[in-house]
């Protein structure tokens, strides 16, 4: 997302001088022509390949309007309600909108978007801060339109201004709530009002035609379209500095301005590659480069331009970049105008669209991004929580089944087609990003999830008591929800997608795939024995199976194997991360947070392993202990982040905190009630032992 | 005595001696982790994880109704609970001894526990290479503008007062007070004498972060106005390395016993120049200053964005390490450090980090001496292959009496 410094000034600028332009000569615009019918399936295709440069990558369209949808409407489709006025809203009727067709609606017909509910508010009082009144009806959540909204934008956005120039409140973490919630939405009204302005370019009506003659010659006579001027654009400054009277001089100059103006105005979509030369060795973005070591690299820029970058270039001459994104440009500028025919707007795009994937793929920079396009449309993660849930039922229903022992056998089995999925969909990303399978916070929970349930399965396929599986089943389903919860959260909050560059220190994926992925696979163990741990304690609590004392040999002897299957990792994996940390810091230990919370782990887990053995805890004690294990995984996990400090406190979540301290309260619970059967146990035991034994005959 | 020293060692080896000193440095662990929120890193590392013994201060407790509006003044305040600890250092030696007596020595030699005692030699490896760091490595910052070279580089924490004569060029001799022996003075004076100098020094007073202001009407000082000018004490920074540390001193010449007052402040532009004996002295309060046996020259330094943003992917530095007539092109990078004769340099920052970025940027480098630097992750093989072993093994059983337990169940 682009900082609220760099847009605020020159929109308020851009709009003063469109509207000045307006004044002066333009005649009134035509009215939004009506969109009728959907999105054409082919056409959406068609844009969701355009290539875009976006948070440091290039991705396909589509994932940047998933991603911009979830900025603004907290979920990755868009549901549009045809309100007919009735009080109970019986009558109205729901289409819904993939990301796509929403991001279309914005930019042809951004007249229509303007008058969608999809900004999502996280409180009311945003609406009383910028003097707009609530509207009966609608609930502390829910989601306003851009119309609705337009009212209080310039409240909106001085106070996110003002906020930018505070010293103390430009960092975020000073705001309070409800300024927290002003500037988000600032944010985001801003991108939108991007998007609406992406084809700004392509409204020639804003200007008449040029009275000059001379002028409209070189133009070619049929109305003033940004392609013709950025075309000739040298051509109309060589008539300038010839031209005799001031009518020409100042029609030339207008017609400029209105050019530069308009693709200022068109800049939000980060879509020309600078040229079509191979993917550079050394890159533009090299500061500190010699020209040698430059052109020894082949390209010379490896950022991509907005359309007032390509303006400005070409109006210095390169002709190259002219040659390559004209017909583009020209293109777009005919969709536009052939709107609302969707036919004649297909074909315009598709020779848009291929014109920059063309470059790009010369570029080398083209290579994933069909990859990605199908990566989003499968939702792997989904399908995969889908059929977790089903198997998850189908083991419920197992239950009720007596006998019935090729059901129950067949039911792990089944259990690995989601966890199929889900791995396909870890090592998809991975190729992605070039990355191994964890290098943020968001990747860690599919991966721990997988982790789990793989070694559930394992578990089961030895033990055949039907405990793992439907552990399995249940951490698959609950894993993969909060994957997707946290993914919207994320892209909604703070404006984060789930793909995003690594900062210099994390660019290595030999310590990636090694000190991350094994200390991931600890977590992914400590939460499994606390979750094993909780249904030996909750079932002798609650009386399940009593007698079958085998059953609760078994489940506390898997607990017992998960938690040194985890420390195993838990430890190298610690160890890995200091030796890491001593190449990149000069440190191996520092006591950081993360740190910390790694080596809680191995701590309390060797303390654990070590009173086994000494014989101070038994099977319900290491249960409780294990229940206890997960909590402090949890704390590693999510709650250090939370604490802001430390060198690994980039994976601060808003809004967790509450989630954090019921898992805490809810361990801590039975961790509590395993302590109280425990000593019944021994008290039991003590008993049994000073009873004296009945003679026997 | 035997005896007691069987029994000693039966206590320091046992499982529970071991569980206990566990648990108190997860205790210790977690408590220094959140402490780190209020005080910041360096200050809660010496309390909690440098030290023998501390005392933990729990609370003060602030209660409020559950449904009061955040900021609102509290009910009540309930005070400190002061609770007296072991400190890590202390913990860690006795985990060292029951390593070495439990997990090690008296610990059954057999096949079935090789993988334990592997595992408790690597820690053992890696509790000795945190000692050998803590005591004999130190660590500080070297900083190199571009076409330049140097071999000095400052501590990030430790301040030393310096005495140098004004006039001596070249290779000078300074006069170092330690900050170990001036920093926690609280009250009265320090004199600090030396054969060699016309005078002694006195610290009067001491600031662990100050500001050094020209006197005025709007503020109350810390100490006494010398040339106009006070020590303003300001609270500590929980970031330690931008703690700007200050002193009042006074320079009593030995031949006339006359008196000079003065402040030194880590951030003075110049040092404090005194007429003793004779002779210009410079007094100055510094970072602690370390020489490195070979010269670094920065050649040119890198910088790599990810496209279209300010977020550096890389960053690195073409350097030339100059040791005498040898001179060797290097380069140091994230992740990739220069080892060279016990030290290791980490290209740790670059700037200035201003827009538009000037030419010349200079490279900032985290020099660490650290004798036992690669013994973690020799220790990280033996522990991974000792645990590895064992955890087989014990699977390898869990696997077969689950076998046979299912087995006879479905004889059964």
């Amino acid at each position: 997302m682009k900082h609220f410094a760099r847009w605020s000034a020159p929109i308020v600028a851009l709009t003063l001088s469109v509207a000045t332009l307006r004044a002066q000569e333009a005649p009134e615009r035509a009215a939004e022509p009506s969109r009728g019918e959907a999105w054409d399936e082919e056409l959406v295709a068609i844009v969701s390949r355009l290539p875009i440069q976006e948070q440091g990558r290039v991705k396909p369209l589509s994932s940047y309007a998933r991603f911009m949808l979830m900025q603004l409407n907290g979920r990755g489709t868009f549901t549009l309600v045809d309100d007919k006025g009735t009080a109970d809203g019986d009558d109205d009727t729901k289409s819904l909108f993939g990301p796509v067709e929403f991001l279309l609606d914005c930019v042809f017909f951004p007249t229509r978007a303007q008058s969608y509910r999809c900004f999502q508010l996280q409180t009311w009082e945003v609406l009383d801060a910028i003097g707009i009144e609530r509207i009966v009806g609608r609930g502390k959540r829910d989601r306003y339109s851009y119309d609705e909204l337009e009212a209080g934008r310039e409240q909106l956005i001085k106070q996110a201004q003002a906020m930018r120039r505070d010293p103390i409140k430009s960092d975020a973490k000073n705001r309070t709530y409800l300024e927290t919630q002003v500037f988000q939405l600032a944010t985001k009204v801003n991108d939108f009002e991007g998007l609406m302005a992406t084809l700004s370019f392509a409204m020639s009506d804003f200007v008449k035609a040029p009275e000059s003659d001379a002028v409209r010659e070189l133009l070619g006579g049929d109305g003033v379209r940004f392609s013709v001027l950025l075309e000739k654009g040298s051509d109309l400054t060589a008539l300038q500095a010839s031209a005799e009277n001031d009518a020409t001089r100042e029609s030339i100059a207008r017609l400029q301005n209105f050019a530069e103006v308009m693709a200022n105005y068109s800049s939000h979509l980060t879509i020309w590659p600078p040229d079509a030369k191979p993917t550079p060795k050394v890159r533009t973005s090299l500061y500190n480069a010699s020209p040698a070591e430059v052109s020894a690299g082949g390209s010379t820029i490896e950022t991509w331009y907005s359309l007032a970058d390509v303006h400005q270039r070409v109006g210095l001459g390169d002709k190259t970049l002219l040659a390559l994104h004209l017909p583009a440009i020209e293109a777009l500028e005919e969709a536009w105008a052939a709107r609302p025919d969707q036919a004649q707007m297909k074909a315009a795009l598709k020779r848009a669209v291929d014109s920059l994937v063309a470059t790009a793929t010369a570029r080398e920079e083209y290579r994933k991004i069909d990859s990605e396009i199908g990566y989003v449309r499968a939702d792997l993660f989904y399908w995969a929580q889908v059929l977790y849930v089903l198997c998850f039922v189908a083991i419920a229903i197992g239950w009720l089944l007596r006998g019935a022992e090729k059901y129950h056998r067949a039911l792990p089995w089944v259990l690995t087609v989601p966890l199929a999925l889900q791995i396909a969909a870890i090592v998809w990303r991975g190729y992605l990003r070039a990355r191994p399978p964890v290098s943020n916070l968001y990747e860690t929970i599919p991966f721990i999830t997988a982790a789990a349930v793989l070694v559930c399965l394992v578990i089961e396929f030895i033990d055949r008591r039907r405990v793992a599986v439907v552990v399995a089943a249940a951490l698959g389903a609950a894993g993969l929800f909060l994957t997707q919860r946290y993914e919207v959260k994320e892209a909604f909050e703070r404006g984060n997608e789930t793909m995003p560059q690594l900062q210099a220190v994390l660019d290595t994926n030999f310590w990636l795939s090694t000190h991350v992925t094994t200390v991931t696979i600890g977590y992914s163990a400590g939460l499994l024995a606390g979750v094993l741990g909780a249904i030996y304690i909750l079932g002798r609590l609650c009386g399940l199976r009593r007698g079958d004392e085998a059953y609760y040999k078994s489940v506390a002897k898997m607990v017992y194997g998960v938690i040194c299957f985890g420390l195993l990792f838990s430890v190298v994996g610690t160890i890995l991360g200091g030796v890491w940390a001593n190449d990149s810091w000069g440190r191996f230990w520092g006591w950081d947070p993360k740190e910390n919370g790694a080596l809680m782990i191995c701590l309390w887990e060797i303390a654990l392993l070590h009173g086994r053995m000494g014989g101070y805890l038994r099977d319900l004690g290491i249960c409780a202990a294990a229940v206890f294990g997960a909590n402090i995984v949890v704390f590693s996990w999510w709650g250090v982040n939370q604490l802001g400090v430390g060198l690994h406190a980039y994976g601060e979540t808003d809004g967790v905190d509450f989630w954090l301290w019921t898992t805490y309260g809810v361990m801590t619970l039975i961790t509590l009630a395993g302590i109280w059967l425990a000593s019944e146990a021994r008290a039991a035991r003590k008993d049994s032992s000073a009873t004296p034994t009945a003679p026997t005959a | 005595m035997r005896l007691l020293m069987n029994r000693l060692i039966r206590l320091t080896s046992s499982f529970g001696f071991v569980a206990v000193i566990l648990l108190f440095l997860f205790l210790l662990t977690w408590l220094g982790t959140l402490e780190q929120i209020e005080f910041g890193l360096y200050e809660t590392q010496k309390k909690y994880f440098e030290s023998y013994f501390l005392v933990h201060e729990a609370g003060p407790w602030a209660v409020q109704l559950p449904w009061a509006d955040a900021g609102s003044k509290p009910l009540m305040t309930l005070p400190a609970i002061p609770i007296p600890l072991p400190g890590v250092n202390l913990l860690l030696t006795l985990l060292m001894v029951n390593l070495v007596c439990g997990g090690i020595v008296r610990l059954r030699k057999d096949f079935a526990r090789a993988g334990i005692l592997v595992t408790h030699l690597g820690m053992v490896l890696m509790l000795g290479a945190g000692f050998v760091k803590f005591r004999w490595s130190h660590e500080g910052m070297l900083h190199v503008e571009p076409g330049q070279s140097n071999r000095h580089y400052f501590s990030f924490h430790d301040w030393d007062v310096t005495i140098r004569d004004a006039a001596a060029t070249g290779r000078v001799t300074e006069h170092v007070i330690p900050g170990e022996e001036w920093r926690d003075l609280v009250k009265g004076t320090r004199r600090f004498t030396s054969d060699v100098l016309p005078f002694d020094l006195l610290i009067t007073k001491t600031f662990k972060n100050c500001n050094v202001l020209p006197q005025g009407p709007m503020f109350k000082g810390d100490g006494p106005v010398i040339d106009r000018y006070v020590v303003k004490a300001m609270p500590p920074d929980t970031e330690n390395e931008r703690n700007a540390p200050g002193a009042y001193v006074t320079i009593a010449e030995k031949a006339t016993g006359r008196q000079i007052d003065g402040i030194v402040w880590a951030f003075e532009r110049q040092p404090l120049t005194v007429l003793a004996g004779g002779k210009q002295w410079l007094i100055e309060l510094g970072r602690r200053r370390y020489e490195l046996p070979f010269d670094v020259r920065l050649e040119k330094i890198f910088v790599e964005f990810h496209p279209g943003t300010a977020s550096p992917r890389t960053f690195w530095s073409n350097i030339t390490k100059i040791e005498g007539s040898q001179q060797q092109a290097m380069r140091i990078t994230m992740n990739e450090p220069l080892r060279h004769t016990g030290y290791i340099l980490f290209q740790t920052g670059w700037g200035p980090q201003t827009r538009p970025l000037p030419a010349n940027l200079f490279s900032e480098f985290t020099v660490v001496e650290n004798p036992s630097d690669q013994w973690p992750k020799w220790s990280c093989f033996v522990i991974g292959i000792g645990l590895l072993f064992h955890f087989c093994m014990r699977l390898w059983k869990y696997i077969t009496s689950s076998r046979r337990l299912a087995a006879a169940s479905a004889k059964d």
